[in-house]
């Protein structure tokens, strides 16, 4: 690429609770939101990112600057972000999420999005409402007929008595 | 409200992308908020979205399955699969599954037409059919699938002359499976030579019993065979070429019924290896 001969841009990001990060454009604009921005050229000074507190923030440019230092090794980038994403809590991958979504990033997005669903994975509906504090508000009834209506799923996974 | 469940719809679906699609159809019990998440037309579209990449940036997708329910006049299942099945041939697959299910399972269940498209397929192997009327359109078109391997159907309505235009149309068929389908009274299997397993069942509580009523089966080939009936049905187990070993196995069970008279009447049965008759009247041999 032509900008990685010359001198690198950097580009200066604010989370919401106003924290700065400089990050390499050529990183950044792994965001879709941010290279819009550069292409617009509003990128001039500081660039606020409402949606993004600054640990995500840190968080994700560690991934921008991790994942942009691979060459076009696609074996080698999965690798790179399984083992980003391995050591992640729920709670930050939500956050991750959020802010992959907001900055357009659809491969962080992907990622996390795959590393949740690996939670949810062959576990039955009470172990991800426990795993995930999930309020069960339907009553037993209601609960029974929307199993019902989609009983082909839990074929083999619980033993209801049908009729 | 909970971390996962605050999240917006669209990072629920695509989360929901990543699992199969029977897993994310059950997150719809999680929570009242979770109910539509999956939606079918969401869902679909998500597939959609895949299949179209692979198709633009002409990638081969071998192996495909797919599980889907389709409602009363539920054009967008019907289409999807109407625009899908004819093009998949295109895209290299090779190995294609489809369970189909009917929506309304319920007991004042409407019947729904199954989309003749389906055996469209060429490279379908494995077709899982539950709750559908088979009707006169769907032997007014030829079939396609005749790779098929694995056929189960299960309270489907079907007839005598749509089953055998099915079968005659797919001689590679090694396992069948037929429960609970009204209408079917004789099932001449006798041009399946790859037949391996076949499970019969008409067992069934609430219906009337003419639905339940089989008249002939006949079977050419070495298989397990697994009955399940009430009525009496005769068996026609002929196989001049195979003389020993032909069947395998050959389980037969009447379940209690109030009413009709529960008789077995197995004819020209010489090779069965292990036969199990439980709770039937033995008709003569």
């Amino acid at each position: 690429m032509a900008a990685e001969t010359g001198t690198p841009t950097t580009l200066t990001l604010k989370s919401n609770d106003d924290e700065l990060f400089s990050v390499a454009e050529s990183a950044a604009i792994l965001s879709v939101t941010i290279r819009n921005m550069v292409e617009d050229g509003c990128a001039g000074g500081v660039i606020p990112l409402d949606n993004v507190d600054g640990k995500t923030l840190a968080s994700v440019i560690t991934y921008m600057n991790g994942i942009s230092a691979i060459p076009a090794d696609e074996e080698k980038k999965k690798s790179y972000r399984d083992k980003f994403l391995s050591d992640k809590d729920f709670e930050t991958l939500a956050d991750m999420v959020l802010a992959a979504n907001y900055l357009n990033m659809s491969c962080l997005m992907d990622a996390v999005s795959a590393k949740i669903a690996q939670v949810m994975e062959k576990k039955s509906v009470g172990w991800v409402r426990r795993k995930f504090g999930i309020e069960n508000d339907y009553t037993p009834e209601e609960e029974a007929a929307v199993k019902e209506e989609h009983k082909w799923t839990f074929e083999g996974v619980e033993t209801d008595d049908d009729n | 409200m909970d971390r996962i469940s605050e999240l917006p719809k669209d990072i629920l679906q695509t989360i929901l992308y990543f699992l199969s699609q029977k897993e994310a159809v059950q997150t719809s019990v999680l929570s009242k908020s979770w109910r539509d998440i999956w939606c079918t037309q969401e869902f679909l579209s998500t597939i959609e979205t895949t299949l179209r990449r692979y198709c633009d940036q002409m990638m081969c997708l071998e192996e495909f399955r797919l599980s889907i329910s389709v409602g009363y006049s539920d054009h967008i299942s019907v289409s999807f699969l109407e625009r899908w099945i004819p093009t998949l041939k295109n895209m290299g697959v090779k190995d294609f599954r489809l369970f189909v299910c009917s929506k309304n399972s319920g007991k004042r269940e409407l019947v729904i037409k199954l989309p003749i498209v389906v055996f469209d397929a060429d490279s379908l192997q494995d077709l899982h059919v539950e709750g559908f009327m088979f009707d006169q359109q769907t032997i007014g078109r030829n079939v396609v699938s005749k790779h098929l391997k694995k056929l189960h159907l299960e309270r489907v309505i079907i007839d005598d002359m749509i089953f055998k235009k099915i079968i005659a149309s797919c001689p590679l068929i090694e396992t069948m499976i037929l429960k609970s389908c009204k209408a079917l009274r004789n099932i001449n299997a006798n041009n399946l030579l790859h037949l391996k397993n076949f499970t019969f069942s008409s067992y069934s509580h609430d219906d009337d019993s003419s639905s339940s009523c089989i008249g002939e089966v006949g079977i050419a080939r070495r298989c397990i065979l697994l009955f399940t009936c009430f009525e009496w049905v005769i068996l026609h187990l002929s196989s001049k070429k195979h003389r020993v070993h032909d069947t395998r196995e050959l389980r037969v069970s009447a379940e209690e019924s109030s009413n009709g008279e529960r008789k077995w009447k197995p004819r020209s049965i010489k090779t069965i290896v292990v036969a199990r008759f439980g709770g039937c009247k033995l008709g003569d041999l």
